[in-house]
C-alpha cells in the first residue's frame, strides 16, 4: 500500500541495486588494506611462520572489536612457534594445517571471498591472509568489552526473572538457551543493512513453531533493503504487515522470560545485534496487554489485572473525548450535582472546554516528553514543577478548570497501566484523534471513533494472524484473551499460531 | 482500498450529523454558559397555561424564577427562552415537575408535552401542589437559603427509604394512567407553621396523595390516610404506630414488611366480592408500661391491636376509593390477573360495579422482634 504524500516518488533519484557480491575482488592483503583505507582501527601485520623467515602471512583485525590478548595468545604465539610449524613446503599446506587445528581457537572459519572476510573481521575475527591462495583463515577473538546482563529497566520485574537482554546477540541467545534447554531451539543468523551489515537472528523451536511462520519471517528480513538497522523501527516498519498504523504488530520485550514464554507458545523471535530487545511475531492486540507477571501471580489476580488493563485502555483512549462530548453536547448525561459542581469550577475560566482539554493534553505530553529526555533527577523535578506547581497555579488562576485536569490526568495515568510502550504511544495518538472527532460530532462522533477503531484493528493482520485474535477473526477464544486460565487447565497452545504441537502438557 | 473505505465512512458520518445544513456545532454549549433549570411548575391562569421554572441555587443562595404563558405548555416554555438572560436555560436537569392547584382541574396536554419533550426526563418526580400555584410555591418556599428544589429533594429521598408517602415518577404516572385511567400523585403544600422556620420563610410539606383520573385531579387522600393506601398498593411501608398496651399506656411498633394480596370471590363467572389479605410484620420500638414480651398472650394481644389498627387504615383507604368512584388501589387489575376470563365480562362495567362490591379485609399482623434483652444484670 502506497500513500502518495508519504512516499518520495517525486524525487528523481535512481535506484542503486545492492551489489552481489558486495566486494568483487580477490582476497589479498593489498585489497583488504585498500578496502579499509586509512582507517586507524584497522591493523595488518606480516607474520613469519615458525622459523621460516621467508614464509610470511598477513594477520589483520579491527582494533576494539577484537581482544589483543587473545590474538597474542591464541593466534600469534602458535603461528610463530617453530615447534608447530617446523616443516611445511608451501602455503597450501600451511593453510590446510591452520584449518585442521595447528592454531587453536574456539571458532575458526575460512574465508574464500572478500564478502565473508569483511563480515568476519567486522564480527570480531582476526584473519590470516594467504596472498598466494587468495584465501584467509579467521579466528574468533571477539573482545569481551560489552554490557553485562542487568535488571530490566522498562518492564519491571517483581516476581519474575530479572535478567534483561543486552546489546550483544550472542549474550541474548545464551540467555534464551539457558532457559530453553532444548536441542531443537534454533538460531538462524541473517545479515541486514547495506552499510551496517547487522546481524539479525531469528529464533524458533523446531518441531513446535509453525515452519511457514519462520519462513515468512526469514523471507521478510531477507527482502529488507535498507542502509542499516540501528533502531527497532528499522526492522518493524519493514517487516510488519501494516506499517501505516501506529498500533504495534511486533511484541518487543527486554525480558528473557517473556521472550521464552512466547517461543514456547509457538511464536518466532528476532534479535538484532546492537539492540537490547527481543522481538516476537506475530503480535496480536491482546498480547500487548499481557505482562510476564501474569504468570507469576495467582490466576484470579492475573485475570483481574488483565481486566483492569483493558478498562484502563478504554479510559486512556476515550475519557477526554467522552468528557468533551458530554460537557459541550450532552450535558443531560452528567448527574445534576456533578454538573453544578463543574459549572461552579468552570466559572471565569476564559477557554472553551475543547481548548482546555487540548491544552492540558498537549501539556501532559510535553511534560512526559521532557521527563523522558532529561536526566532522571531533573526529569522528576520537571514532573513536580509541571504537575503540582503549574497545574495547581493554573487552577487557582482560573486558567483551567480542575475537572479537565482530573479527566486528562486520569486518562494519562490509565495509559501508564498499558504494559506495552508501543501500544501506549498509539493510544496517546488516538486520544487526540478522538477529541478532534468528538469536538465536531459529540457522542455520535465517539460512536464513529469506536467503530473506526474496532474496524481498523479487526481488519489488521500480523504474520497471517488476525490482530484482534482471540476476540475476532477465525480463531475466537475470548476467555484466553480476558482470563489468565489456571495453568493446569491451559493445556493447548494458541490455535491461531498454528503450532506443530498444540498440546503443551498432559 | 481499506483506507479509502474508512475515509468514505467518515465522510458519511459527517452528513449524518446534519453538518451538511450548516448545523455543525448547533448544539455546542459551554458549561459555564448554561443555567440549569431544576424545578418546573405548570399553572392555569385566566385560561392560559403558565409555566414557571426555578434555576439551581447559586453560590450566594439566590435562584431565579422565570414564567412564561401561552395556550399550551410548549408555547409558554418557548416564551421563557426568549427572556434576555446571560446564560442558556437548560431543561435537561429538571428534578421536579409540579402541577398547580388550578391546573389540577384541567391538565389536558400536560402529560402529552412531558412525554414528547426531548429535554425532560420521564423519571422526574411528579407533584401536585395543594392550595396555591406553583409560582407562589416557588417564590415562597425558602428555608435557610434552600429553595424549592432543595426542599422537595428530601421528600423524594425519604420516599425511596420508605416514608409515609411515595413519590411517583412521571413515567409511573403516565404508564398507570394510560393503562388504568387513574393514577396517584404525591401532593405537597406550603406551610409557614413550623418552629424551625424563621419569619417570612415557608416550607414544602407532604399533603397526601392526589388522585388523577383522565386529565384532572378528582380528589385527595389526606396525609394521615396514606398508610392504608400504601399497604393496599404494596408500596414500601414504614412508620411508627401506637398500640394500646392494655395497661393504660401505649406500645410503639414500627412496621417492617407488608404484603397485600387481592382475590376476587366468584360464583361462576359472577364477581361476588373481593378479599384483601394483608400480612404485616412489625417490631417493638418502645413500651410505656412493663410488659412480659415472652408471654405469648401479651404478644398476641399486641398483634390483635395492630391488626385492628391496620384494618381501620385499610378500610378508610377503601372508603375513599368508593367515595371517588375510582379504583386507584388497583383491585380490578389484580382481579383481572387472577381471573382473566371472568374479568372480560365485567371489565367494561367495573367503574360502576366497584363502589358496590363487598370487600372483605383480613389482616394478619405479626410482632417479629421485641428487642427484649433477658436477665441482663437482673433488669428486665
Amino acid at each position: 500500500m502506497n500513500i502518495p504524500f508519504l512516499s518520495r516518488k517525486g524525487e528523481n533519484v535512481p535506484y542503486h541495486p545492492p551489489k552481489d557480491p558486495r566486494f568483487d575482488m580477490e582476497i589479498s592483503s593489498e585489497n583488504v588494506k585498500s578496502l579499509y583505507g586509512g582507517s586507524d582501527d584497522f591493523h595488518i601485520h606480516t607474520v613469519c611462520i615458525g622459523s621460516h623467515r621467508n614464509q610470511a602471512v598477513h594477520l589483520c583485525f579491527l582494533d576494539g572489536v577484537v581482544s589483543g590478548n587473545d590474538i597474542n595468545k591464541m593466534v600469534l604465539e602458535p603461528l610463530t612457534d617453530p615447534r608447530r610449524f617446523g616443516r611445511f613446503t608451501c602455503d597450501s599446506e600451511l593453510y590446510r594445517r591452520l584449518l585442521t587445528g595447528s592454531v587453536f581457537s574456539g571458532s575458526l572459519k575460512k574465508a574464500e571471498d572478500m564478502d565473508t572476510l569483511v563480515q568476519l573481521l567486522d564480527n570480531g575475527f582476526c584473519a590470516v591472509i594467504f596472498d598466494s591462495l587468495g584465501k584467509a583463515v579467521c579466528y574468533e577473538v571477539k573482545t569481551n568489552d560489552r554490557r553485562h546482563t542487568s535488571q530490566p529497566t522498562i518492564e519491571k520485574s517483581v516476581r519474575g526473572a530479572k535478567d534483561a537482554f543486552v546489546e550483544t546477540v550472542r549474550a541474548n541467545t545464551s540467555l534464551v538457551r539457558r532457559k530453553i534447554r532444548n536441542p531443537h531451539l534454533r538460531f538462524k543468523e541473517l545479515t541486514v543493512g547495506r552499510q551496517t551489515a547487522t546481524n539479525v537472528t531469528v529464533v524458533y523451536i523446531e518441531g513446535l513453531t509453525n515452519p511457514d511462520l519462520v519462513n515468512e519471517v526469514v523471507s521478510r528480513i531477507e527482502n529488507m533493503d535498507t542502509q542499516g538497522i540501528l533502531g527497532p523501527a528499522h526492522l518493524e516498519e519493514y517487516i510488519c504487515d501494516n506499517p501505516y498504523t501506529p498500533f504495534p504488530q511486533i511484541i518487543t520485550t527486554e525480558r528473557s522470560d517473556k521472550f521464552c514464554m512466547n517461543l514456547l507458545d509457538g511464536r518466532a523471535g528476532i534479535f538484532i545485534d546492537g539492540l537490547p530487545f527481543g522481538y516476537m511475531v506475530p503480535g496480536t492486540f491482546s498480547q500487548f496487554l499481557k505482562v510476564p507477571e501474569d504468570q507469576a501471580n495467582h490466576w484470579t489476580i492475573s485475570s483481574f489485572m488483565t481486566y483492569l488493563r483493558y478498562f484502563a485502555l478504554v479510559l486512556a483512549l476515550f475519557l477526554p473525548a467522552f468528557y468533551v462530548a458530554v460537557a459541550v453536547y450532552h450535558q443531560e448525561m452528567i448527574p445534576t450535582k456533578l454538573m453544578l459542581s463543574i459549572i461552579e469550577s468552570k466559572q471565569n475560566v476564559p477557554f472553551s472546554t475543547v481548548v482546555e482539554v487540548f491544552g492540558i493534553l498537549v501539556a501532559f505530553e510535553l511534560l512526559q516528553e521532557a521527563g523522558l529526555r532529561l536526566p532522571t533527577p531533573v526529569g522528576e523535578t520537571v514532573s513536580i514543577i509541571g504537575a503540582l506547581i503549574v497545574g495547581q497555579s493554573a487552577v487557582e488562576a482560573k486558567v483551567i478548570s480542575p475537572i479537565v485536569i482530573i479527566v486528562v490526568a486520569t486518562a494519562g495515568i490509565s495509559g501508564y497501566t498499558i504494559p506495552s510502550q508501543e501500544l501506549s504511544y498509539a493510544v496517546r495518538l488516538c486520544r487526540f484523534a478522538n477529541v478532534i472527532i468528538v469536538t465536531f460530532l459529540g457522542l455520535f462522533g465517539m460512536a464513529v471513533a469506536v467503530t473506526m477503531f474496532i474496524y481498523l484493528l479487526c481488519s489488521m493482520e500480523s504474520f497471517g494472524v488476525n490482530y484482534m485474535t482471540p476476540f475476532a477473526g477465525r480463531y475466537v477464544d475470548r476467555p484466553r484473551g480476558l482470563f489468565r486460565m489456571p495453568l493446569f487447565t491451559d493445556k493447548f497452545r494458541d490455535r491461531s499460531l498454528k503450532p506443530l504441537n498444540r498440546r503443551n502438557q498432559k | 482500498m481499506r483506507n479509502i473505505r474508512i475515509l468514505a465512512l467518515l465522510a458519511l458520518c459527517f452528513t449524518l450529523c446534519g453538518c451538511s445544513q450548516n448545523r455543525l456545532f448547533a448544539n455546542y454549549r459551554e458549561l459555564d454558559q448554561t443555567e440549569l433549570i431544576q424545578t418546573m411548575g405548570m399553572d392555569k391562569t385566566d385560561g392560559q397555561v403558565g409555566v414557571t421554572v426555578a434555576t439551581a441555587v447559586q453560590e450566594d443562595g439566590t435562584f431565579t424564577i422565570f414564567t412564561g404563558r401561552g395556550q399550551t405548555v410548549a408555547k409558554a416554555l418557548s416564551q421563557i427562552h426568549t427572556y434576555p438572560t446571560k446564560k442558556y436555560l437548560f431543561f435537561g436537569h429538571i428534578t421536579n415537575l409540579l402541577i398547580g392547584t388550578d391546573m389540577c382541574n384541567d391538565m389536558s396536554g400536560v402529560l402529552d408535552f412531558i412525554e414528547r419533550s426531548s429535554d425532560l426526563r420521564l423519571d422526574t418526580p411528579f407533584f401536585v401542589v395543594r392550595g396555591c400555584s406553583t409560582r407562589e410555591l416557588m417564590e415562597k418556599a425558602k428555608v435557610d437559603g434552600a429553595g424549592v428544589t432543595e426542599l422537595l429533594q428530601p421528600l423524594t429521598d425519604e420516599s425511596n427509604l420508605g416514608s409515609d408517602n411515595h413519590v411517583f415518577t412521571t413515567k409511573e404516572i403516565i404508564s398507570v394512567l394510560s393503562e388504568e385511567g387513574y393514577a396517584l400523585v404525591y401532593a405537597v403544600q406550603l406551610t409557614e407553621d413550623n418552629d424551625k422556620i424563621s419569619e417570612g420563610e415557608a416550607n414544602v410539606v407532604p399533603a397526601g396523595y392526589g388522585v388523577i383520573r383522565g386529565e384532572r385531579v378528582i380528589g385527595y387522600v389526606e396525609y394521615e390516610d396514606c398508610l392504608g393506601v400504601n399497604i393496599l398498593i404494596n408500596e414500601a411501608v414504614n412508620g411508627v404506630l401506637e398500640l394500646p398496651d392494655g395497661k393504660g399506656g401505649f406500645a410503639a411498633v414500627s412496621l417492617a414488611n407488608s404484603k397485600c394480596e387481592v382475590e376476587g370471590v366468584f360464583a361462576g363467572d359472577t364477581l361476588k366480592g373481593i378479599t384483601v389479605k394483608i400480612t404485616t410484620s412489625a417490631n417493638i420500638e418502645q413500651l410505656q408500661n412493663s410488659l412480659d414480651l415472652n408471654d405469648e398472650k401479651v404478644i398476641g394481644q399486641l398483634e390483635g391491636e395492630l391488626s385492628r389498627l391496620l384494618y381501620s387504615y385499610c378500610q378508610r383507604a377503601i372508603d375513599i376509593t368508593r367515595d371517588l368512584s375510582t379504583d386507584f388501589l388497583g383491585f380490578g387489575k389484580r382481579v383481572q390477573i387472577d381471573r382473566p376470563l371472568a374479568w372480560r365480562k365485567i371489565a367494561d362495567s367495573w367503574d360502576t360495579l366497584y363502589p358496590a362490591i363487598p370487600i372483605e379485609i383480613k389482616v394478619d399482623a405479626v410482632i417479629e422482634r421485641t428487642y427484649d434483652i433477658m436477665h441482663t444484670g437482673g433488669v428486665e
